[in-house]
């Protein structure tokens, strides 16, 4: 996208020369604006404006002079017979004149006719934020981030526009400048705007990526005939967990052990004895009280960030230049969990060269490196949920000093501190140029060609860990031998091209603008690994220290798509508004035949308050109203298998490298090959068709706004792999036979005033959208614990419907004095129910449990009623800000040791567990323990289903700049400093253990973190 | 913009229709046909039988005691697994005749290790379901074959033996060390004679395995002597790549460092409760060393738990951990926490210095002491068939046809015993003694290939599923030192003292004899019906 140029006049030199003074002032605040730019017409000369927004400039006699500041309207002052000027700025914010990036071009506020969202880059501003996405949340209607963490370089969530829009992918199409890319690591610094494009006639013109929406992300430039300005935002702060397990110590653990094996007719595994060695803590080596998730996670990790950035331009000649670095360290000892980032970027614009021709180069440089340990970190096998698998009888260390071991499972921290590293280093350098040649007055022709290349290495190293007998000193355990080391380099190249004709045509009050153009991708990934082990040094990570097992591999694929696309838009007098967009598009992942696609939208707008019986009738209240009404169909490319190798030619029936059982003498793996998928070659596009209606109103002079969008979605060949019975032997290929619909609605209201020098903003989201699949290809669904069935929403929670724990009451008993429930049981379990287990419900009357017959939906993990409220205040130096948000229904699940004890061997009892069923403590909220037993913990019911709403407060900031007057003679235009918090407080019913925001789990996941920062920024000019 | 911009072909995969050509191709083919051969998995299904347990629980524990579902998690893997199996041979036979430069021999030969392992995965699915889907072609989706009834287990049976015998037409008896493991001639005998023999096709089974006896080429392990050497052969010592042995028939071979499992550890694990733990039932099965049952033995003494193993058969010290053998789980039950390189005596103490046992015993079969203190670091070979089994088939199906002799019996089942030292079985004798010869074939059977996946498929085929309803039963808790009794006083007893460590088992004869069809395979295919009962 290309900045305005604005319009151009030949210099003439007038007679006489003057000097005129004046100053800029907010229209609504009557405050000065420090750092406006002024420049003369006549002689592109320019200045800025100092703290008290003063100004001195040399002018002609008849000079215009314009003025322009970041976020207000540009004014234009003719100074014919003025020595000084008094220059009242309106604020761009809620200005229906203010320029929106959308697809391939701009549009004025006014004149859309689309679902159009816009983020200012006051919205992410001062906020510790790790990736971009998380710091979306709650700023846009319909935009929902969903299943965030805290783990260093992964804290990104879901991004979801309008909520999942098919089975499958349903991340939205990301642009940042015009090339595709991931918004989470770009540098919240550099972003002026996002544009969130939400309905088919915003989104059409991108065709295949649009079905999930699309962000448009503009970064920052320089502007013409700005000084140089230096900015610098830097902080410190620190992150802190939001919710750990609270696991019970050793005497607690031992003595519930003995009453679930009890209750499971098992024998006691610790005596009185020893469960009076673990109180005494007399044997620290084999009855410890170790709390592990407390050993583990650390109170707080650090995190900083700092950005510095110039920018400046003449007439000819603007640009943008910065550095980001953010670092992040761990919650977890071992101090492997760390995240850096460094982002370069240099945006250069020069204008009307040859008085045609316009050029942007615009390069990215984006260096990641995240490490972890070798362990995966969200699962068996990792730290974190080792820490729940652990007996609190083991020692962190023995008394010998050696790392603590009592079988299970492997020491937690010493996995953290000591079992190896997994480093991630990309890099990604992206450059863009646009070159924009003015043909005609009314005719432009803008290409752009954007490439990346990213370059990514994954180095693993796993580490041996040595346990030894405290005693002995013999190696009682080992895990990582022989220790090894992967290294798996990545290279991506992705180059996109388009270009475009742009034309208006302007008849009387008919204004017309068209615009076609043609766009390519294209894709290439190629990876190898070579890995090796036995490392004669654990601290020496290099393949050549390797001394067995030497393997190497590598694979590649690729892929392309093209478009053409062309739109036309046509206003009577911008009171009545049309747009027409159109594209096809084709995608190399399918077979000839079935590859291209084409995707019309049409939109109207209709400016009631431009009609002369409104704007005559005087409803002063009412500043401007505005209907609009949309209808499309867009596309989706993704398919079931996410970002898997079938994704890419699904058409195809390949034959690749398998595993396989040895064969030969030899030491090394047998190689083997066969077909793992099969393919479907009449596979095509998802298409999605929606319907958008809205409603634009500002009142009491723009000082209060209001949109309202009404949206129902429907999607239809949605590439599900529709399930066979297995005797096919492969894995389903996806097919076109799903079918999803998303309804909902989404409401925001703005308020800003002044009340003398107190200025405030209050701004407040409402949406909500309703999932619910529609159509599964003609087969019955299939009975998980996530459903996918038609008329509910996608992957629902099923299971049993529960009347609570069984009581004494609820059961005879036999002349054996054997229990014999009053209620229907499972008949696996016949024999064995007893007062204190779950009563399932027997939904088809049939008086037995059973999976088929009586189970149902009984929640979904859809958040429903979405809200945010934020308040902006400043005082004087002083500036307040405060975001909350929340989602007013969800369901989330915890199973496995998150949640449970003594269902399993590695799954210990937490606090909660107090509260478990005896037969003292019959009004219990969890289960009697029953040892090794899952009858109540595995089957999925509504008595563990959670309630994941939450209200919380995202961001609170309040700050303070130095009066500018003092700070002046530094050259300093603005210091202010400031402190922030994310996350600080959540109102949830949520389990106490996990966030309601964080998916469902097992245990494991990395906590979810609250920051604290402190934070400076200084502007130089 | 180019025409062919987007044709972007796969960069990394080759084209079915562009493989299949080469005899390079052709092997990669069978080899990956090998994936599918059962694995250690084999000897776990020993917990579905009454011969061993982990007593907290498991799949197969649930499976074994009646108390499951059809939604329990290890049918459907049984089923899936073995289809994807299936589809991959199926694959194989369809193309192969497509490549170009191979020999008539080798083409032979790699269709008869493809048809061998879609035989061999077709004999679980018949074992364990009774009839299922015969499907011999790849299918694809829309294939009416899909949603088709199951096929009559009589009918799969008849293909599996049609199949192995196809196949043994054009397998090799040998082969040479870059081939070590794949399918022999005498593999798909033998295996014939197993499955035979479960449909009690007698005369099948007779001549099958008859057929891996005239072969002359496997022989009983018996390096390290009487022993040693039973035991050896289940250990590092009897990996098929060291070339002594010459007994093992059908292996899933696994290599160390490249291709692991964890079994040693399992049955030792020295810090928790033994996942395999010998059960009475089976240590009282071992013949006392004058070839008499313990219950008409003189020989026979349960006096202190080092008793129990003395003059006994000499293959149950070789199978079950004695007092004094080497061992890898650390500290044993004895008075101190120090740890023991010989056991001495059960431990029941859950201090997590060693490994605790839930009946009373443990095993020492299968057990390499070497791998027992490192995780998933065994590359034990898992013995499917070896020649034991075949002579044992052969004397049992000719009992069955009334044919059996003594020399029978010293041609089978006394090579086994004098392999180990053990007392011969002689007719006379037992007729002499009041005990039953079919008792005794089925008993030798038991002992000889305890812990090797057999026993669950005898009971079913010997219709002796009320054994697996009967309380599983250990030790004598009044063998259980002073000093650890304060660890075994919340383990019930049966009236004659022995710990009970599984009750409220079932068996219901017109249900448990077959498994049902998996819950996801019956709801995604209602054709498939269901087994009785279920």
């Amino acid at each position: 996208v290309l900045i305005p140029i604005y319009s151009q006049t030949a210099f003439s030199q007038s007679t006489g020369t003057k000097t005129v003074t004046g100053i800029v002032t907010d229209v609504s605040a009557n405050e000065p604006i420090p750092g406006a730019t002024v420049s003369s017409k006549s002689s592109g000369r320019a200045t800025t404006t100092d703290a008290e927004g003063k100004f001195s400039i040399l002018v002609t006699e008849t000079d215009d002079i314009t003025i322009r500041s970041l976020g207000y309207e540009d004014m234009v002052v003719n100074v014919a017979g003025k020595s000084s000027v008094t220059a009242n700025l309106k604020a761009t914010n809620l200005s229906l004149n203010a320029v929106v990036v959308v697809g391939f071009a701009t549009q004025k506020k006014a004149n859309l006719t689309g679902a159009v969202s816009v983020v200012n880059e006051k919205v992410l501003a001062s906020r510790p934020i790790t990736a971009v996405s998380t710091g979306l949340q709650g700023t846009v209607p319909g935009l929902s981030v969903v299943g965030t963490r805290g783990q260093p370089g992964a804290s990104h969530g879901e991004v979801r526009v309008r909520g999942i829009g098919t089975f499958n992918n349903s991340d939205p199409y990301i642009l940042i400048d015009g090339v595709p890319g991931d918004m989470n690591w770009i540098n919240p610094e550099d972003i002026e705007t996002i544009s969130v494009l939400k309905d088919a006639a915003a989104s059409s013109i991108y065709g295949t990526r649009a079905a999930n929406g699309v962000i448009l992300i503009t970064t920052k430039k320089g502007l013409p005939d700005q000084k140089p300005t230096l900015f610098y935002s830097g902080y410190f702060g620190f992150q802190k967990p939001t919710a750990l397990p609270k696991m019970l110590g050793s005497v607690d653990y031992m003595t519930m052990l003995g009453e679930a094996q009890i209750n499971a007719g098992l024998p006691k595994s610790y005596t009185d004895a020893q469960i009076e060695i673990a109180r005494k803590g007399s044997d620290p080596n084999y009855f410890a009280n170790t709390d592990w998730p407390n050993e583990l996670i650390k109170s707080s990790a650090s995190q900083q960030n700092h950005n510095i950035n110039v920018s400046g331009g003449s007439k000819d000649v603007q640009y943008f230049v910065s550095y980001g670095r953010q670092n992040q360290d761990g919650l977890v000892v071992g101090d492997q969990y760390k995240f850096k980032k460094d982002n370069v970027r240099l945006k250069v614009n020069t204008a009307r060269i040859l008085n045609i021709l316009d050029l942007e180069a615009n390069l990215s440089y984006l260096d990641r490196n995240q490490n972890q340990p070798s362990s995966n970190t969200d699962v068996g096998g990792g730290a974190i949920y080792t820490a729940l698998t652990m007996s609190p009888l083991n020692p962190v260390r023995f008394t010998s000093g050696g790392w603590g071991y009592g079988g299970g499972s492997s020491n937690p921290v010493a996995i953290a501190t000591d079992g190896g590293f997994n480093n991630f280093v990309s890099k990604e350098f992206t450059s863009s140029f646009v070159g924009k040649l003015h043909v005609l007055k009314n005719l432009d022709i803008t290409s752009q060609y954007g490439i990346r290349g990213t370059s990514q290495k994954r180095v693993t190293f796993n580490r041996t860990i040595q346990y030894f007998d405290p005693v002995t000193n013999a190696v009682i355990y080992t895990t990582g031998s022989p220790n090894s080391l992967q290294n798996i380099a990545t290279t991506i190249t992705f180059k996109n091209f388009s270009t475009q004709i742009d034309y208006r045509l302007n008849l009387n009050k008919n204004h017309f603008k068209v615009l076609t153009g043609y766009q390519q991708e294209s894709n290439r990934f190629d990876a190898f690994s070579a890995s090796a082990n036995n490392f004669v040094d654990d601290n020496v990570p290099v393949l050549n220290l390797g001394t067995t097992n030497f393997n190497v591999g590598g694979d590649a694929y690729q892929y392309a798509t093209q478009g053409i696309f062309g739109r036309l838009n046509y206003d009577y007098s911008e009171k009545y508004l049309l747009e027409l967009n159109l594209r096809y598009d084709g995608s190399s992942r399918y077979a000839k035949g079935h590859r291209w696609g084409m995707f019309p939208s049409v939109s109207a707008g209709w400016r009631f308050t431009e009609e002369s019986f409104i704007k005559n009738n005087t409803i002063s209240w009412l500043s401007d109203g505005k209907i609009r009404a949309s209808y499309g169909t867009l596309g989706n490319q993704f398919g079931a298998d996410g970002s898997a190798y079938s994704e890419y030619y699904p058409y195809a029936n390949t034959i690749g490298s398998v595993g396989t059982a040895p064969i030969g003498n030899g030491s090394a793996p047998t190689s083997a090959f066969a077909q793992t998928i099969l393919s479907n070659p009449l596979l095509e596009w998802e298409k999605a068709s929606m319907l958008n209606i809205g409603l634009d109103l500002t009142f009491l002079n723009n000082r209060l706004s209001f949109t309202g969008e009404w949206f129902n979605k429907k999607i239809s060949d949605i590439q599900i792999k529709v399930p066979q019975p297995d005797i096919l032997g492969l894995a389903v290929p996806d097919q076109n036979a799903g079918g999803m619909s998303n309804k909902g609605y989404e409401l925001s209201l703005g308020w800003n005033d002044r009340i003398k020098d107190f200025k405030y903003g209050i701004t407040a989201i409402f949406f909500d959208i309703k999932n619910k699949v529609t159509d599964l290809g003609g087969v019955p669904p299939t009975i998980g614990d996530r459903i996918r069935d038609i008329g509910y929403p996608l992957n629902a929670f099923y299971g049993y419907r529960t009347d609570g724990l069984a009581q004494e009451g609820d059961f005879t008993r036999n002349a054996a004095g054997a229990y014999i429930p009053k209620f229907a049981i499972m008949d696996q379990y016949a024999g064995k129910i007893a007062p204190g287990d779950i009563k399932y419900r027997d939904l088809n009357g049939d008086g037995k449990i059973t999976a088929d017959l009586d189970r149902e939906v009984i929640g979904d993990a859809f958040p429903r009623y979405n809200y945010s409220f934020r308040l902006d205040a400043s005082w004087k130096g002083i500036d307040f800000t405060a975001f909350l948000q929340g989602v007013g229904k969800n369901s989330g699940y915890i199973t496995g040791p998150g949640l449970h004890a003594y269902n399993a061997d590695a799954a210990f009892p937490q606090e909660i567990h107090l509260d478990r069923w005896t037969p003292t403590n019959t009004n219990a909220s969890y289960p009697r323990f029953i040892y090794k037993d899952t009858r109540n913990t595995a089957p999925v019911s509504d008595y563990w289903l959670q309630n994941a709403s939450y209200l919380r407060l995202k961001n609170v900031q309040i700050g303070y700049t130095i009066n500018p007057k003092l700070t002046q003679k530094l050259r300093i235009q603005q210091l202010r400093f400031y402190a922030s918090g994310d996350n600080l407080f959540t109102q949830s019913n949520y389990y106490y253990a996990y966030d309601p925001e964080s998916p469902s789990t097992s245990g494991g996941l990395y906590p979810q973190v609250k920051t604290f920062i402190f934070g400076i920024n200084i502007k130089l000019q | 913009c180019k025409k062919d911009f987007l044709d972007r072909e796969p960069l990394d995969q080759i084209s079915d229709e562009s493989f299949w050509k080469t005899p390079q191709q052709l092997e990669l083919a069978v080899n990956g046909v090998y994936a599918f051969l059962k694995a250690k998995n084999t000897v776990d299904m020993e917990n579905l039988g009454d011969n061993t347990i982990y007593p907290p629980s498991s799949d197969y524990q649930a499976i074994s005691s009646g108390n499951y579902d059809f939604t329990r998690g290890t049918l459907n893997s049984e089923w899936v697994g073995h289809y994807n199996g299936i589809r991959r041979c199926n694959h194989f036979l369809e193309n192969y005749e497509k490549a170009q430069g191979v020999t008539d021999v080798k083409m032979k030969q790699y269709a008869g290790e493809v048809r061998f392992m879609r035989a061999h995965m077709y004999t679980y699915l018949v074992f364990l379901f009774g009839d299922v889907p015969l499907i011999t072609k790849t299918l694809i989706i829309g294939d009416t074959e899909i949603y088709g009834p199951r096929t009559k287990r009589t009918e799969v049976v008849d293909f599996i033996l049609k199949e192995l015998d196809e196949a043994a037409t054009g397998l090799p008896t040998t082969y040479a060390a870059a081939d070590l493991g794949r399918i022999t001639k005498g593999a798909a005998f033998a295996w014939k004679a197993r499955v035979a023999l479960f449909f009690e096709k007698w005369s099948v089974a007779e001549t099958a395995s008859k057929a891996v006896m005239d072969l002359n080429l496997y022989q009983l392990y018996t390096a390290g002597g009487t022993a040693t050497c039973y035991n050896d052969l289940f250990t590092y010592k009897g990996k098929v790549s060291n070339g002594t042995n010459k007994e093992t028939i059908l292996v899933r071979r696994y290599l160390i460092d490249v291709y692991l499992h964890n079994l040693s550890r399992e049955c030792q694990v020295p810090d928790q409760t033994s996942r395999f733990c010998p059960t009475k039932a089976l240590v009282d099965s071992y013949l006392c060393s004058d070839g008499l049952p313990i219950d008409k033995s003189p020989l026979y003494s349960e006096a202190t738990y080092a008793d129990i193993f003395k003059n006994r058969d000499p293959r149950m010290k070789q199978t079950i951990l004695s007092p004094g053998a080497a061992w890898g789980g650390r500290d044993d039950g004895d008075a101190n926490a120090d740890t023991n390189a010989n056991f001495n005596t059960p431990k029941w103490d859950a201090d997590k210095k060693g490994c605790i046992t839930g009946t009373g015993f443990y095993f020492t079969k299968y057990v390499e002491i070497s791998i027992v203190g490192a995780v998933t670091k065994d590359a034990n070979d898992i013995h499917h068939i070896r020649l034991a089994e075949v002579l044992l088939t052969y004397a049992e199906a000719k009992f069955e046809q009334g044919t059996l002799t003594q020399t029978d019996i010293d041609n089978t089942i006394n090579k086994l015993r004098d392999r180990v030292g053990m007392k011969r079985m002689v007719i006379a004798e037992l007729t002499a003694a009041g005990l039953d010869l079919r008792t005794e074939i089925r008993r030798e059977r038991r002992v000889e290939l305890a812990f090797e996946g057999q026993r669950y498929y005898d009971i079913l085929r010997w219709k002796q599923g009320s054994l697996l309803a009967q309380d599983v039963k250990g030790m004598k808790k009044s063998l259980v030192e002073s000093f650890n009794q304060q660890f075994v006083n919340t383990i019930p007893t049966d009236a004659n003292g022995y710990f009970v460590v599984n009750t409220g088992r079932r068996f219901d004869v017109n249900k448990n004899y077959l498994w049902p069809v998996p819950f996801s395979q019956k709801q995604q295919n209602p054709n498939l019906g269901q087994n009785p009962n279920w």
